[in-house]
């Protein structure tokens, strides 16, 4: 292991994708959103020309932020989606990420207390900062997707920068994509794109989705023997 | 795998990078670690914008916002199409405070919000101070304002406003047009409806009836007796019988007519309401001209006992209690209880739900009782002591008579009284200090022993040397719980042994952070008893006055009474009342001149003729009975605003009392001042046109459970729709009360109406010569309030709402008024509820355990004296008759209850769409056990028979129900209320069947043999649940 590590960059692909189901979307946010996802592709493409191939939603999700951005839908619709998404039951497009609604069709289900558990014995506090849409943080639902991808960030970096307990780490954010998120990403990208195809939660879903999966991928790679020391 | 993901041509390199590429954006690193910074940092602030084209709002027909706010400066940009303006809700009788938008083109309300400033509303009121122009930061998510101060209302809340544009609405005075509740109406000029009512005569010659009717103008009488044999019974004017409905906050104003017309008879709902937990409370304070009661400091328990009652189904205030609840369940310690025969809508880990054969809590409770007596469970430190000052000497806020004795010698002439100094031989003031067996066995009066002997029960020698034989009032409960074992309470409640333990055990573990709420368990014959024991187990554990212990609440400012600027309260040339309500109520047998007779004559005077009820007060359900009878007099006229009998009271709506008001000779008059065609108002010989709530002016008491002074005010916020007079004000109760009672000369209104606190007479004209003077009180109790400033009047175009008729305060006045009513009242500060661990606003006097006065009552047809303290009483008939030997389980084997809606107000909102689009009607509630025995499935159509009749409806099969029980949600099946047609003129109003949707199970509900209404002889309340019925699958 002389070559540097690459979790903080796992990390931040976690964060950043976890900014959607967390925030509400304004313009300066969309800007953001899109930003980043053309840093990425950038960065990807530079070392692999078959990126489109390997995240095939990334191009439709760029679509969707670059409508808004340049006027041709507008915020209040792209707000409307999220609400439509994330809260309102009768608005036929209600899909709330929400890994006990998801998988197990309840609320405040299981994961959620498995979960906040895990998340306070681990040091880690989902509802602190302040730009999180404040419904959120009062609901404090530690299996809404965006705090599962956020938890994900936090193990990983704590990968990268605790070296002496990174193999415990890694095992805990490689179990955690093993029993939360990918299964639960697995479902409902699927079901947001059914129901909501319009939307940017549909390609960034899936996009989420195709990322998870790589950087499990990644994480087993790259750190194998590390792995197996754990 | 190495090589896996390298094939795809991303390597760890890539991964490197990205952490350069996002870490360079400055955002998207670390989440979790340090989110907020990043994500913060990233996303731009947000804006929001309430007033933004919300074309693509959820439900793709929300209105526009009436205000939008700069999230980056709080800057307030009004919407000019609409107004805003503070009210009260009356969805309900909670008295929420509300907003309501007013869409200035059409003058109509077309939303509802919670008012942020009002406690009832708001889990964190706004400061009372806060500019109104602020208060809209309240609704937003400006510095999370929307949320911190959230004001929300209920279901009934959000669409009450709808019976304002209800098209069957009654807007014009009526005269019938046929015989009574034929359904045929004529309207009326108004001046002539005065004129008729007032002089009276043959009224209705043009039908073909011939009997000479007297009118207003011959009844005001306070001279000639009704029966000139027995003038103590009462002058004429006592034949004049008010009926309201509702606490709406307008109820002083219609009572001032009855006090200045000089009748005793003015009822309300409280008989078939919770008039047995009022006389509880009473019987526990010994405060028998007022009406305390108590509820749990809910947020700061660690222990509340629900019975009959559940946050957010039933009991008042509804919101608060909720909220409350919910708050303490999920923030702090609170775990609570629901003991009902129905299943509440609640979850939660917090929570349990006891299920209870319907009218036995009693026995619930005095199994606790014994439980925590067998173990030395109660507060023994705090019960001991004899004073305040040695209670709170000990850390408690509060104390009891437990250790008082009471006299148990059926010779002596205070026979179950408590002994006091002069039985003793002390004179001076110690001759009325009650007495307490101290630790040496001396008698001593109470300032001169701190502590009492709890208990005792024995003989003591007096200092003249005799003895006499004594109890302390703990023994006397104590005797009473004994009375049964666990096992035997166990098998009349249906509740195991084990969890009556359990109850009794998490009562009696938490301190004085404990708190017991009731209501609906005590619509029994048993209810006082029910409730006197659930009031004094928090009496067992010294919770009363103390933070998370019980509350007698802290009320409101000053309105009526007599204020600082005016009195309300007093009528100048007051008629003195004095003498037999036709209720028979707060009134003892022992007084009545058949009592006197039977004893002139030698003869045993038990049983009476007729049930009294030396304690109940408001026994509204016996109006229409005494009516019929005309008995203990007869009534000549009956004044109705807004109530509903023949639908609230079980068991009134049957063929006598139908008969009775189709012949108009046992009650001559009868009108209605309503809004709707209800069950009543349809037998009513004429009908004044009413405001709705919105319409009108109020000032509600918000029902106890408040920490902190709240004094609501409800003005006119929109026009109302009722008949505009030449002078402006338009017909509705207090118009038509003023004009009434100017015509007749009843005191307390016109020329001579009230004074002022200087005494100066002053005229009351107009509503606002009432309502607007009430308000100055509340505005300059304590420390006045601030004027309000003229940008804030604007806001609500206060001018255009009461403008005219601010001549009835004074300018100096005016401005504090409307400081008041911008702010829909005035709201002291929760921060003020609590002084250290204990509450600030208390109850002061010595809680009974035992009321010699109770103790001390005879019930009026066996003689025996009643229980002067808590006991299980099974529900019986007035005669004594258990009802469980009355109707035989194996031929009757449910028993029916309702239960309150939560889209339903009692007897109300039948009229409202928006809640019948959510629940069309009610069903017939059977536990799924007896319906599998039965073979009934959901949505069958079965019968249920009572002894009284039959009635059928949809079978919802559930597990959540105690077996053998039925339950029905009240205030659906109307018969009347819009729902079926009645002609005005040659004009038909169509009904509306969806009003009458669904099951009313009072029309079922069978009487005495007697043919009498079933009350608890003790608290006055009708036996609403504790029909027995069979039923047949259609």
């Amino acid at each position: 292991m002389n070559t540097p590590a690459p979790y903080r960059g796992f990390s931040q692909i976690a964060a950043f994708l976890a900014a959607p189901y967390l925030q509400e979307p304004s313009l300066a946010r969309y800007q953001g959103w899109y930003h980043g996802l053309e840093l990425l592709q950038d960065t990807f493409t530079n070392d692999t020309p078959n990126m489109r191939l390997l995240f095939p939603s990334l191009e439709r999700t760029l679509e969707q932020l670059d409508k808004v951005i340049t006027g041709i839908s507008s915020i209040d619709s792209a707000r409307q989606d999220f609400y439509d998404i994330f809260f309102v039951p009768y608005s036929k497009r209600y899909q709330p990420p929400i890994e006990s609604v998801v998988r197990h069709q309840t609320i405040w289900g299981k994961p959620h207390q498995e979960l906040s558990e895990r998340y306070e014995q681990n040091g880690f506090d989902p509802y602190a900062d302040p730009s999180i849409y404040t419904p959120f943080r009062m609901l404090a639902m530690s299996d809404m997707l965006g705090f599962e991808l956020a938890y994900l960030a936090y193990t990983l970096e704590q990968a990268q920068t605790i070296e002496n307990a990174r193999a415990l780490w890694l095992k805990e954010a490689q179990s955690f994509l093993d029993d939360h998120i990918l299964p639960f990403l697995k479902t409902y990208h699927n079901t947001v794109n059914t129901h909501a195809a319009n939307s940017l939660y549909a390609p960034w879903s899936t996009l989420t989705y195709d990322m998870m999966r790589y950087i499990l991928e990644g994480i087993i790679s790259f750190d194998v023997e590390v792995l197996e020391d754990a | 795998m190495h090589e896996q993901i390298e094939k795809k041509g991303v390597t760890r390199r890539t991964f490197l990078k990205v952490a350069g590429a996002l870490g360079a954006l400055g955002a998207l690193g670390g989440l979790g670690i340090r989110i907020g910074h990043t994500l913060g940092q990233t996303m731009q602030a947000p804006s929001f914008y309430p007033e933004n084209k919300r074309l693509y709002a959820s439900s793709r027909i929300s209105q526009e916002p009436e205000a939008s706010i700069d999230l980056d400066t709080g800057d307030v940009r009004l919407n000019p199409k609409y107004l805003i303006r503070s009210s009260v809700c009356l969805g309900c009788f909670s008295n929420c405070g509300n907003r309501v938008k007013i869409d200035r083109a059409t003058g109509r309300i077309v939303k509802v919000y919670g008012n942020p400033y009002h406690p009832n509303a708001a889990e964190n009121p706004l400061p009372y101070e806060t500019p109104f122009i602020q208060s809209y930061w309240a609704q937003s998510r400006y510095q999370d304002m929307g949320l911190k101060h959230r004001a929300t209302v209920c279901p009934r809340g959000n669409s009450a406003f709808e019976q304002t544009y209800d098209p069957k609405r009654i807007l014009i005075p009526l005269k019938r047009n046929g015989p009574r509740g034929s359904g045929r109406w004529k309207p009326i000029d108004y001046d002539t409806l005065l004129n008729e009512v007032v002089e009276g005569g043959k009224l209705f010659q043009d039908l073909g009836e011939n009997h000479t009717i007297e009118g207003f103008r011959n009844l005001h009488d306070h001279k000639t007796p009704i029966d000139p044999n027995h003038p103590e019974i009462g002058p004429k004017s006592y034949q004049v019988v008010l009926f309201g409905g509702r606490f709406d906050g307008r109820d002083t104003f219609f009572k001032r007519f009855a006090q200045g017309f000089g009748t005793p008879n003015a009822y309300g709902h409280r008989g078939f309401c919770g008039s047995s937990r009022r006389v509880a409370y009473q019987a526990f304070t010994d405060e028998w001209k007022d009406a305390p009661h108590m509820k749990p400091d809910y947020e700061e328990a660690d222990f509340v006992l629900f019975m009959g009652s559940s946050p957010g189904q039933a009991g008042n205030p509804y919101q608060p209690i909720l909220r409350y609840t919910a708050e303490g369940a999920s923030e702090r310690h609170l775990r609570f209880v629901v003991v009902d025969p129905v299943l509440p809508n609640i979850s939660g880990s917090q929570y349990r739900w006891i299920p209870i054969r319907p009218g036995t809590d009693g026995a619930l409770v005095m199994g606790m009782m014994r439980w925590i007596f067998e173990n030395n469970r109660f507060n023994a430190r705090y019960l001991e002591a004899t004073r305040l000052d040695v209670a709170e000497e000990r850390g408690f806020a509060s104390y009891t008579n437990a250790t008082y004795l009471i006299i148990d010698e059926p010779t002596h002439p205070s026979y179950r009284k408590f002994m006091r100094g002069r039985d003793i031989g002390l004179s001076g003031e110690a001759e009325e200090l009650p007495v307490v067996l101290t630790a040496d066995g001396t008698l001593k009066t109470i300032d001169q022993a701190p502590v009492g002997t709890l208990f005792f029960e024995g003989n003591v020698a007096l200092p003249d040397g005799n003895t006499i034989r004594v109890m302390t009032a703990l023994t006397k409960l104590r005797q009473n719980a004994y009375k049964r074992d666990l096992k035997t309470y166990s098998t009349i409640s249906n509740v195991p042994e084990k969890t009556i333990i359990e109850l009794a055990d998490t009562f009696t573990s938490r301190g004085t952070r404990v708190g017991v709420e009731h209501h609906g368990g005590i619509m029994h014959p048993n209810g006082f008893y029910s409730s006197y024991a659930m009031i004094i187990l928090n009496a067992l554990v010294g919770s009363v006055n103390m933070r998370g212990g019980m509350t007698k609440s802290a009320g409101g400012y000053k309105a009526y009474a007599e204020g600082p600027r005016y009195d309300l309260n007093t009528i100048p040339d007051q008629p003195k009342v004095k003498g037999l309500r036709v209720g028979r109520d707060k009134f003892p047998y022992e007084n009545t001149p058949e009592y006197k007779e039977k004893v002139k004559a030698g003869q045993n005077p038990y049983p009476a003729s007729r049930m009294y009820y030396p304690f109940a007060v408001g026994l509204g359900q016996e109006v229409l009975m005494s009516a019929k009878e005309k008995s203990p007099y007869p009534v000549k006229i009956l004044l109705i605003h807004q109530a509903n009998p023949l639908y609230t009271v079980p068991g009134l709506y049957q063929k006598d009392i139908l008969d009775m008001l189709q012949k108009p000779d046992a009650l001559p008059l009868i009108i209605s001042i309503d809004v709707v065609m209800g069950e009543t108002s349809a037998y009513a010989d004429y009908i004044v046109p009413d405001t709705v709530f919105y319409e009108s002016w109020g000032l509600p008491s918000v029902w106890n459970g408040m920490l902190t002074k709240v004094s609501a005010v409800r003005y006119p916020v929109v026009t109302p729709l009722t008949p505009k007079l030449d002078d402006g004000r338009h017909i509705n109760m207090e118009t038509f009360l003023i004009d009434l009672a100017k015509r007749v000369g009843v005191a307390g209104f016109g020329t001579k109406g009230m004074k002022d606190v200087n005494g100066r007479v002053l005229p009351i004209d107009k509503q606002e010569d009432f309502y607007l003077r009430a308000v100055a009180n509340i505005a300059f109790d304590q420390k006045p309030v601030p004027d309000a400033s003229p940008e804030e009047m604007d806001l609500i175009d206060l001018e255009g709402a009461l403008g005219k008729a601010k001549n009835s305060v004074t300018s100096e006045e005016w401005k504090k008024i409307a400081y008041v009513l911008v702010r829909g009242g005035r709201f002291e500060s929760r921060d003020q509820a609590y002084i250290g661990d204990r509450l600030k606003y208390r109850w002061e006097r010595v809680l009974n355990i035992y009321n010699e006065q109770v103790a001390t009552g005879r019930h009026p047809l066996t003689g025996e004296y009643f229980e002067g303290t808590a006991d299980y009483i099974p529900p019986a008939w007035p005669d004594g008759t258990p009802l469980d030997k009355a109707y035989p389980a194996d031929e009757w084997p449910f028993t029916i209850i309702s239960y309150k809606s939560r889209y339903r107000s009692v007897s109300t909102l039948a009229n409202i769409p928006r809640l019948q689009n959510i629940k069309t009607e009610n069903a017939i509630q059977i536990n799924a056990q007896d319906a599998a025995r039965l073979g009934i499935r959901d949505g069958d159509t079965i019968k249920v028979i009572t002894a009284a009749g039959e009635a059928t409806g949809i079978a919802l099969t559930r597990q959540g129900l105690m077996p053998g029980t039925l339950a029905v949600a009240f205030g659906y099946g109307h018969w009347e209320y819009g729902s079926k047609p009645y002609a005005i003129g040659n004009d038909t109003v169509q009904g509306d069947s969806k009003r009458g949707a669904g099951f009313a199970l009072n029309p079922i509900v069978p009487r005495d043999p007697h043919g009498w209404l079933v009350n608890d002889p003790v608290g006055g309340s009708i036996a609403r649940n504790d029909t027995r019925a069979k039923v047949v699958k259609v």
